[in-house]
């Protein structure tokens, strides 16, 4: 079953292209890696699949048990002629544009790491964690002032939940320190915790393994497998290394100059000519 | 826009210009920007105009081009030196933030509790049936206008220290709460404590109503549109002569005591305070019971600030202020945690005005200028942008030295301008080391 | 900078005379010139470092203390042509403003480049302070003056219903547009103004190419601040007094019409002057006096409501 449809996706910058009528599917339960060369419009599509960028055209569905869910109207965008035709989309679009944003893809369980990993480098790294997990937490504001046992066993809850992730990406012994402390490597883990910590149904990691040694990189694979094994995530990654993608994921999707050139397996993938063609000279996929 | 790339260009700004200029550079770099200072302030302050005319000052110029000759030579001349470079590293580099172990912040809870035991009791050592203070009148009325720059100092902290949103328009949520009190009472009776939860719903709703719309674009048209708004709300106080009495003012009478007058002779007829407890009257009663109120309500507040910090708001406002982007991917709707804490920011506002009424029986426009605006924002930079001790030893410093320091009150908001500058560009972080709670860890859980 | 509407309500038959209108727009044609000199320091300090320079309008306020001190002295000198004592002052007064920029952006702002967001923006408030008691203290708090240089009128009409342009509201319209055009020269077509876009675009780049941005960024500091004096002469010819508080709202009104016409564009800015120039003067004009600089703030808080890129500028994409 598919978790995410995106389809006919297209995006400007100004008068120049980023996006033409991109197409994919991620299927529940698998990995998938974006691939293509630099300024292929990976990005954009991460940007737009996150609820951060409103596509130009295009629908990016998300099919939860409790029904599909159109990310591209998340933003609250112009209205259209045909939204006052029928109230359901005229209502749904006033909605967005009132209380609409970025925030409602992570609540529909859409969470993402940042390429320049984007911490919150002056808090701990429990505060990251536990930042992360503001919806689940008790928010309200008396019991916290007067530290009620509602909201003593809710943080007590969210600290279980932070420990458990830190144990699951070895950051346990930091929990205390500065994120911005942090050693690059670790701080890739920890942002990829922090994403957990939402519990997301589809994780996208923006070039999770740029900046790391082999070795990190192989744990790195470990990590991404045992996600989607033990804990049911999906995954979609924008990755530069062709080892990690040839490596770990179940569907690859090639991206050029903002069109879709090729998708499928790994093997598929490595094979077409276009594929070769647009990475010739620029990346050797690796055997 | 470009900042972070700048940024990048630019890695240890404040030491780089000063990174062993020897001496010979020292002193051409000190004589240059002594005589840029000297064209700065020649005309400025060597010409003092007179009606048409001019009266020569030639001398200022000139002390004010040596000072800063000086005052550049020494610094070079003093990075050159050992001792030197050492301490302006300890002075320029950022304090290392110190993490408490997990509940260990007991001594620090002791010691807060210990000066706020103080606070309440200091004045009874001087003021009791043997001894009475000469003075005590006036050391009150400093010690309320204190406690009410630590209420606002708590308020505006929230809103630039945690959050992390530049607010220069905080007085107006001040004014808000003062004429919620005055005209409350003036068009409705309304009393003192009764003022207080109104002026912090009203200030609490124009932060909201204010804040809405501009809290989605950049961060610095916050700054500037609360600007305006400060300035809106003073020019309509001014100007509506007919319901805020104008540049006149309006009267805000003194609290009572659960109805009971603190005056030499009840209004009416009505049995007043010393009346009632057989005491003489005294003029002190009446400051001695706003304090009394107003350290309840400052330390409820600081209790709050400091609960705030460890619950989901005020990691989310932290974690805003950090990186607002990265809030929106964990599903954080950064619109309504800015606005919360812009709320909670000018309900505290709010709260300080109704007190400012209620000690000074009177409001009036001249109280609620930008420059007040400008001094709350001084205490939370000087106090250290979120920390809590830092906000409330700034707001003392800034209440009392200005009263000691009389004589020199037309330079204090020079010097204030100054020091925020050199604060920004040496101690961001204001002057104490940065604190923050460390949390236990429970290992041996699954993830879920 | 209201001495010359005429307040003639009174006698106007009508509420909505014409001639009132032409005159408010007249004014409001001067009122805006202003704005919009004042705006470009703005607009163009924000397109190439990205910060609302909050102590511009301080530096608008230095400007009116250079150009009564520079009448003065040329008075003392006995320079009595009002055509030499105008050059004269005006260039002064650019000369010495100019110079206050770029020392502000030197010692306050340079330091902060790697600094987080807030930190400029505080800096900013701090010198804002410090000028506007620095002149306090050395020039005193009460307002000061200079007499009037030129004195001629031009009426057009009859009777009653008459418009008229005082000979300094031509020059204030005349040298304002002068001098937005002699800025869009140096911007366009010089290779210092070469060298700003390229900053304006991509300073890492620019640099990489041997701009050297930090001279650029105080080249646009003092730009914008000898566009503000520009501004700051011809208003204190004009209106001839004012005093240390001058800078405050007259700042936060330059700076709407800035966001009015889209930040970070230099047609904007002076667009945005004059309609906000305009409109404050219809509204003072037939609405209310009292109320004219709220309604200015109102027409920032609804640009940046309803338009945040203002009428000319282009929205910003949010860089993830």
């Amino acid at each position: 079953m598919s978790l995410l449809e995106v389809q006919d996706l297209s995006m400007r910058f100004g008068g120049v292209a980023a996006l033409h009528q991109v197409g994919f599917v991620v299927e529940e339960g698998t990995i998938t890696a974006l691939i293509g060369p630099n300024g292929a419009g990976k990005t954009t599509v991460f940007n737009c699949v996150t609820g951060f960028y409103r596509p130009h055209q295009g629908s990016i569905r998300l099919h939860r048990p409790e029904g599909a869910l159109e990310l591209t109207e998340l933003l609250g965008g112009p209205f259209r002629g045909r939204d006052f035709a029928s109230p359901g989309a005229f209502f749904r679009r006033l909605k967005y544009k009132i209380a609409g944003g970025s925030h409602l893809a992570a609540r529909a369980g859409v969470a993402r790491t940042f390429q320049n990993i984007r911490l919150f480098r002056g808090m701990t790294v429990m505060e990251n964690l536990l930042a992360a997990q503001y919806n689940r937490l008790n928010r309200h504001l008396l019991s916290g002032v007067l530290g009620t046992p509602g909201f003593a066993r809710a943080e007590r809850e969210g600290i279980r939940r932070a420990s458990a992730w830190l144990e699951f990406f070895a950051l346990l012994e930091d929990a205390n320190r500065l994120a911005g402390e942090l050693p690059y490597g670790k701080q890739r883990r920890l942002e990829m915790a922090r994403a957990m910590c939402i519990s997301p149904r589809l994780l996208c990691l923006d070039e999770p393994a740029a900046g790391l040694n082999p070795q990190e990189t192989a744990e790195l694979a470990g990590w991404i497998r045992r996600l989607r094994q033990d804990h049911g995530v999906t995954l979609l990654l924008i990755e530069h290394d062709m080892g990690l993608v040839m490596e770990i994921s179940d569907h690859v999707v090639v991206l050029d100059h903002g069109e879709v050139i090729a998708a499928g397996t790994p093997a598929q993938v490595r094979r077409d000519p276009k594929v070769l063609t647009a990475y010739l000279g620029l990346d050797e996929p690796s055997p | 826009m470009n900042r972070p790339v700048l940024a990048a260009m630019e890695p240890a700004a404040a030491l780089g210009e000063a990174m062993r200029p020897g001496w010979i550079g020292a002193l051409r770099q000190a004589l240059l920007a002594g005589g840029v200072a000297l064209l700065l302030f020649g005309p400025l302050s060597g010409v003092a105009l007179q009606g048409y005319d001019f009266r020569a000052v030639p001398e200022a110029p000139w002390l004010l081009a040596a000072a800063v000759f000086c005052g550049r030579l020494l610094y070079l001349l003093g990075a050159e030196t050992i001792l030197g470079a050492a301490l302006l590293r300890r002075l320029t580099l950022p304090p290392v933030t110190r993490v408490s172990s997990p509940g260990r912040d007991r001594r620090r809870r002791l010691l807060a509790w210990g000066i706020f035991a103080a606070a309440v009791i200091g004045p009874f050592l001087l003021f009791n049936p043997w001894y009475q203070h000469p003075n005590l009148n006036y050391l009150l009325k400093v010690a309320i206008l204190t406690l009410i720059y630590v209420l606002l100092g708590l308020g505006l902290n929230i809103v630039v220290g945690l959050a992390g949103l530049l607010d220069l328009g905080y007085v107006a949520f001040y004014a808000v709460g003062a004429y919620a009190y005055a005209l409350g009472h003036q068009y409705w009776g309304l009393s003192f404590w009764e003022a207080i939860p109104l002026g912090a719903a009203l200030a609490g709703m124009a932060g909201v109503a204010l804040a809405f719309p501009v809290l989605r674009m950049h961060g610095d048209y916050l700054a500037i549109v609360t600007l305006g708004f400060g300035e809106i709300i003073r020019l309509i106080l001014n100007n509506w002569l007919a319901f805020t009495g104008g540049p006149n003012g309006v009267r805000a009478p003194h609290p009572t005591f659960f109805g009971l007058e603190f005056a030499r002779v009840g209004k009416e007829g009505a049995l007043t305070f010393h009346e009632y407890l057989g005491l003489p009257y005294s003029p002190v009663h009446r400051y001695f019971y706003i304090y009394l109120a107003l350290m309840a309500v400052t330390g409820a507040l600081a209790v709050t600030a400091i609960r705030l910090k460890q619950m989901p708001i005020g990691r989310a406002w932290e974690a805003l202020r950090e990186d607002e982007i990265a809030c929106r991917s964990l599903g954080i709707n950064h619109v309504m945690v800015k606005l919360s804490a812009f709320g909670l920011g000018a309900m505290a506002g709010g709260i300080g005005g109704v007190f400012f009424a209620g000690s000074q029986g009177f409001v009036s426009p001249t109280s609620f200028t930008f420059i007040e605006s400008a001094h709350i924002l001084a205490i939370v930079v000087l106090g250290g942008m979120g920390s809590i001790t830092g906000v409330t030893a700034a707001a003392a410093a800034l209440t009392i030295l200005p009263e000691l320091l009389r004589n020199f009150s037309d330079y204090r908001m020079l010097i204030f301008g100054l020091v925020m500058v050199v604060m920004m560009i040496w101690r961001p972080g204001g002057f104490s080391t940065p604190q923050r709670r460390g949390y236990p860890v429970e290992p041996g859980h699954v993830p879920a | 900078m209201d001495r010359n509407r005429v307040s003639n309500h009174t006698t106007a038959p009508l509420p909505m005379d014409l001639h009132i209108a032409a005159q408010q727009l007249i004014n409001g044609w001067v009122l805006g010139s202003v704005y919009g000199l004042i705006a470009v320091g703005y607009t163009m300090v924000y397109g190439i470092i990205g910060m609302i320079n909050f102590a511009h309008g301080e530096v608008y306020m230095l400007s009116a203390y250079l150009t009564a001190i520079a009448l003065a002295l040329l008075a003392a000198l006995g320079v009595s042509s009002a055509g030499w004592v105008i050059v004269l002052v005006l260039a002064l007064t650019v000369l010495f403003t100019a110079l206050w920029g770029w020392a502000i952006e030197r010692v306050a702002y340079r330091p902060l480049r790697a600094a987080n967001r807030l930190a400029p923006l505080i800096s900013a408030i701090g010198v804002s302070l410090a000028l506007q008691n620095y002149v306090r203290l050395a020039q005193g708090a009460r307002s000061q003056g200079v007499p009037a240089l030129l004195d001629g009128t031009l009426r057009l009409g009859d009777g009653e219903n008459f418009v008229q342009i005082t000979h300094q509201q031509i020059l204030i319209v005349v040298v304002a547009f002068a001098s937005m055009a002699l800025l869009a020269w140096v911007v366009q077509r010089t290779a210092l103004g070469r060298a700003c876009r390229a900053t304006q675009q991509d300073p890492l780049m620019a640099q990489l190419l041997g701009v050297d941005v930090d001279r650029i960024i105080a080249v646009v500091f003092a730009l914008g601040a000898g566009m503000a004096a520009v501004a700051g002469t011809l208003v204190t010819l004009n209106y001839g007094s004012f005093d240390f508080s001058i800078g405050f709202v007259t700042g936060i009104k330059a700076f709407t019409a800035a966001v009015l016409g889209g930040i970070g564009s230099l047609p904007g800015a002076m667009l945005g002057g004059i309609l906000l120039g305009l409109a404050e003067s219809l509204f003072s004009g037939f609405v209310n006096t009292d109320y004219k600089d709220v309604f200015a703030f109102s027409v920032l808080i609804l640009t940046l409501v309803f338009r945040p890129s203002g009428l000319l500028g282009r929205p910003e994409v949010e860089k993830v």
